[in-house]
C-alpha cells in the first residue's frame, strides 16, 4: 500500500521520501519508535490469538456450562476470574465473548469504512449536487446520536449478532466519508491526477488506481480507532440488555447480568470491563502510533 | 454577525428535514401500525379498510410523510403505547433532568480540562503530567457504563458496608426528605462524574496541547520579557487562545453527552430523558422512543449552531461572510 504513495506525488509536491528508503520503511521505523503503540500490538494480538485459539481447544458450550455448587464463586484455581449467578466460568464466558465484540467491532468498521470511502470518493471526485447530498446526509448522520440509532433500529430489526454488525455499520461511515472527501478533493486536482485525465483514463480507474491509494493512510486510522468505538457503541447496548441477546455472551450483556450481582459477586462486573478497557485502550494505543507513522509529513 | 446567524440558521433546515426523512424511515421500518388489528377477528377486512383510510395508511408514502412533519410541527407527537399519556407530555417531564445531568457534567469537564490540562502544560514530562496524560488516556478508552458500575460498586455499597460516608445508589433525591438541592447535588455526584469522565479525557488532551503551543509563541514571551507574572501570563494570554473554543468545541460534543445519559441514567437510576428512553425501548414503545431519538436530533442541530455562532463571536479570526 505504501509503495504506492511512493509514486504519487507529482511535480508540485516534491516527494519528503530520501531515495535511500522506501515510505513504508520509514513508517515501519517511525512505529517501532513509539513504544505503546508496539505495546498496544502485542496486547490486542494477544487478546485476538485468544480469542481464536481458544475454541479450538475447549467447545463453546464451556462457556455456557452451569457448574453446579460453584455459584457465585471468587476467582480460584477452577475458575480464574469466579463464576456467576448459575456457576458459568467468568474466564469462558470472557473469552467467547471476546470473540463476539471483536468480531462486532472488525465487521461492523469494515462495513463502515467500504461505505464511507466510497460515499467520500464519490463526494470529493464528482463535487456539485453529490457532493451537497452526500456531505448533508453526513451531517444529518451525525446529528443523531448513534446510541440511540443502535437501541432504536435493534428493536426494530432484532438483536442478532449480524444486525448489530450491520447496524453499527451504517452508524459509523461519517467521519471517514469527510476524510476521504477532504482527500480527493485536494488530491484530484494535482497535476498526476490531471495528467491521468488527460490519458484519458477513466474516472473509476482514476478513483481506484490514483487518488484512493493516497487517502489509505488516513483511512487505515480511522478504521483502527473506530473498532475501538464500535466496540464500546455494542458493549453499550448489550450493557442496557438491548444489544447481544442470551446465551450468546458478549463483554456488554456479561456486565448487563453483573448489575444484579455486584454486590455478593463484583468480579462479574470486573473481568469483562476490564477487557474491554484493555481491548479499547490497546486500540487507541495502536491507533495513534500509526496515526505517527503513516503521517507522510512525519519528519525523520 | 447577525446575517452570519441569519445563514447559519437557514444551513440547518435542510439539515432538519433530512433529519425528519431519516426518522420517518426507521418508523416505516416498524411495519403495519395496524398489524395488531389485522389479527383481531372480530374486525372485518372492511373494517380495517376504514381504519387504515382513518389514519391515512391508504396514502403514498410522501404524503403520509408531510401529514406525519406537520403533526410533528404542531406538537402533535402522539401518545405512549405504554402509559397512553402524550409523547410531549413525558418528554418535558423528563428533560430538565437530563440537561441538568448534562450541564452538571459539561461543568466538571470545562473545570477538569481547563485546570489539569494547563498545569500538565506549564509542567511539561512532570510526574504529575505523565500521571494526568496516563489517565486521560484511560479516560478516553473506558467504556462509561463500566466506569459508572465500579463507581457504585466502590462509592455507594463498598464505602456503606465499611461504615463511610457513601453516595446514594441512584434516584434524584431520598424520598423521605424531598427534592432539596442539597439531595439533588448529592445524588448528582456520582452519575454526572461518570458522564463526565470519558468525555473529559479527550478535553485535557486538547487544552494540554494547545498551552504548549500557545505558550511558546512570541506573544506570550513578549509578555513575559514585559515582567507579567506567570499567572496573569497564563491567564489573561494563553488560557484565552488556548482554552476559549473549549466552551463551543465541548457543545459540539452533545450527541455523546446524550448517549452518554441513556448510560448513566439506567445506570444511576436517574429520571431523565435517556432512562426514559431505556424503558420505554424495552417495552419496544415506538412513539416513545422515536419522540427522544427525534427531539435529541434537534437538540444536537440547535447546540451545533449555538456553538458555531458561539465560537465565530469568540475568535475574532472568524470573518462572517
Amino acid at each position: 500500500m505504501a509503495a504506492s504513495i511512493q509514486v504519487a506525488p507529482g511535480a508540485s509536491t516534491p516527494a519528503p521520501t530520501p531515495a535511500s528508503a522506501t515510505l513504508s520503511v520509514l513508517a515501519w521505523r517511525r512505529f517501532r519508535r513509539h513504544r505503546l503503540a508496539l505495546i498496544g500490538a502485542v496486547v490486542l494480538s494477544l487478546i485476538i490469538g485468544v480469542c481464536i485459539v481458544a475454541p479450538l481447544i475447549v467447545p463453546e458450550s464451556a462457556a455456557n456450562r452451569v457448574d453446579p455448587g460453584h455459584f457465585r464463586a471468587p476467582p480460584s484455581v477452577a475458575h480464574p476470574f469466579g463464576s456467576d449467578d448459575v456457576g458459568r466460568d467468568i474466564l469462558w464466558r470472557t473469552i467467547f465473548g471476546g470473540r463476539i465484540s471483536l468480531a462486532i467491532g472488525a465487521l461492523s468498521i469494515a462495513l463502515a469504512m467500504s461505505i464511507g470511502v466510497v460515499l467520500g470518493s464519490a463526494a470529493g471526485y464528482y463535487g456539485s449536487w453529490t457532493d451537497t447530498l452526500i456531505m448533508r446526509l453526513t451531517d444529518a448522520m451525525l446529528s443523531m446520536p448513534s446510541l440511540l440509532l443502535l437501541i432504536v433500529l435493534t428493536r426494530i430489526l432484532g438483536a442478532s449478532v449480524p444486525t448489530i454488525i450491520l447496524v453499527i455499520g451504517l452508524l459509523n461511515w461519517m467521519q471517514v466519508t469527510r476524510i476521504v472527501r477532504a482527500n480527493v478533493l485536494s488530491l484530484k486536482e494535482q497535476d498526476f491526477v490531471l495528467a491521468a485525465r488527460a490519458m484519458g483514463v477513466t474516472d473509476r480507474l482514476i478513483i481506484f488506481r490514483h487518488v484512493l491509494p493516497n487517502t489509505l493512510a488516513p483511512v487505515v486510522v480511522a478504521a483502527t480507532l473506530g473498532v475501538g468505538y464500535a466496540i464500546i457503541l455494542e458493549a453499550s447496548a448489550s450493557f442496557l440488555g438491548l444489544g447481544v441477546q442470551p446465551p450468546t455472551a458478549s463483554w456488554g450483556s456479561m456486565l448487563y447480568r453483573a448489575q444484579g450481582l455486584m454486590i455478593q459477586a463484583p468480579w462479574v462486573a470486573v473481568f469483562p470491563g476490564l477487557m474491554i478497557l484493555l481491548t479499547v485502550m490497546a486500540i487507541n494505543f495502536l491507533g495513534d502510533g500509526l496515526r505517527d507513522a503513516l503521517d507522510p509529513r512525519a519528519q525523520d | 454577525m447577525g446575517r452570519y446567524v441569519a445563514r447559519r440558521a437557514i444551513e440547518a433546515v435542510p439539515l432538519l428535514l433530512l433529519v425528519s426523512i431519516v426518522l420517518f424511515g426507521i418508523i416505516q421500518l416498524t411495519g403495519d401500525p395496524l398489524a395488531a388489528y389485522t389479527v383481531d377477528s372480530t374486525l372485518t377486512a372492511d373494517d380495517i379498510a376504514r381504519l387504515r383510510h382513518f389514519y391515512g395508511l391508504d396514502q403514498p408514502l410522501p404524503l403520509q410523510y408531510l401529514h406525519w412533519l406537520q403533526n410533528i410541527l404542531t406538537g402533535n407527537w402522539g401518545t405512549s403505547f405504554v402509559s397512553n399519556l402524550p409523547v410531549v407530555e413525558l418528554l418535558a417531564q423528563r428533560l430538565p433532568n437530563t440537561l441538568l445531568l448534562v450541564l452538571s457534567a459539561y461543568s466538571l469537564i470545562l473545570v477538569s480540562a481547563v485546570v489539569l490540562g494547563t498545569y500538565s502544560a506549564v509542567h511539561q514530562y512532570s510526574p504529575f503530567d505523565h500521571l494526568v496524560t496516563t489517565l486521560a488516556f484511560v479516560g478516553i478508552s473506558i467504556p462509561s457504563f463500566w466506569l459508572g458500575l465500579l463507581l457504585l460498586i466502590f462509592f455507594a455499597v463498598q464505602t456503606r458496608n465499611l461504615g463511610l460516608p457513601y453516595f446514594p445508589a441512584g434516584g434524584m433525591y431520598d424520598l423521605a426528605i424531598g427534592p432539596t438541592i442539597p439531595q439533588v447535588a448529592w445524588h448528582l455526584v456520582l452519575p454526572s462524574i461518570t458522564l463526565a469522565t470519558v468525555v473529559a479525557a479527550g478535553y485535557i488532551r486538547y487544552v494540554r496541547a494547545s498551552m504548549l503551543e500557545v505558550i511558546r509563541q512570541d506573544y506570550v514571551r513578549t509578555a513575559r520579557a514585559k515582567g507579567l507574572s506567570e499567572a496573569v501570563l497564563l491567564r489573561r494570554h494563553a488560557f484565552k487562545n488556548a482554552a476559549i473554543p473549549l466552551v463551543t468545541l465541548i457543545g459540539l460534543d452533545l450527541p455523546r453527552f446524550l448517549s452518554g445519559s441513556v448510560v448513566v441514567e439506567s445506570i444511576f437510576a436517574w429520571p431523565g430523558m435517556g432512562r426514559l428512553f431505556w424503558e420505554e425501548a424495552q417495552r419496544t414503545d415506538i412513539p416513545v422512543v422515536m419522540a427522544v431519538l427525534m427531539f435529541t436530533s434537534v437538540l444536537v442541530i440547535v447546540f451545533n449552531l449555538l456553538a458555531d455562532v458561539a465560537y465565530a463571536y469568540l475568535d475574532p479570526k472568524i470573518r462572517y461572510r
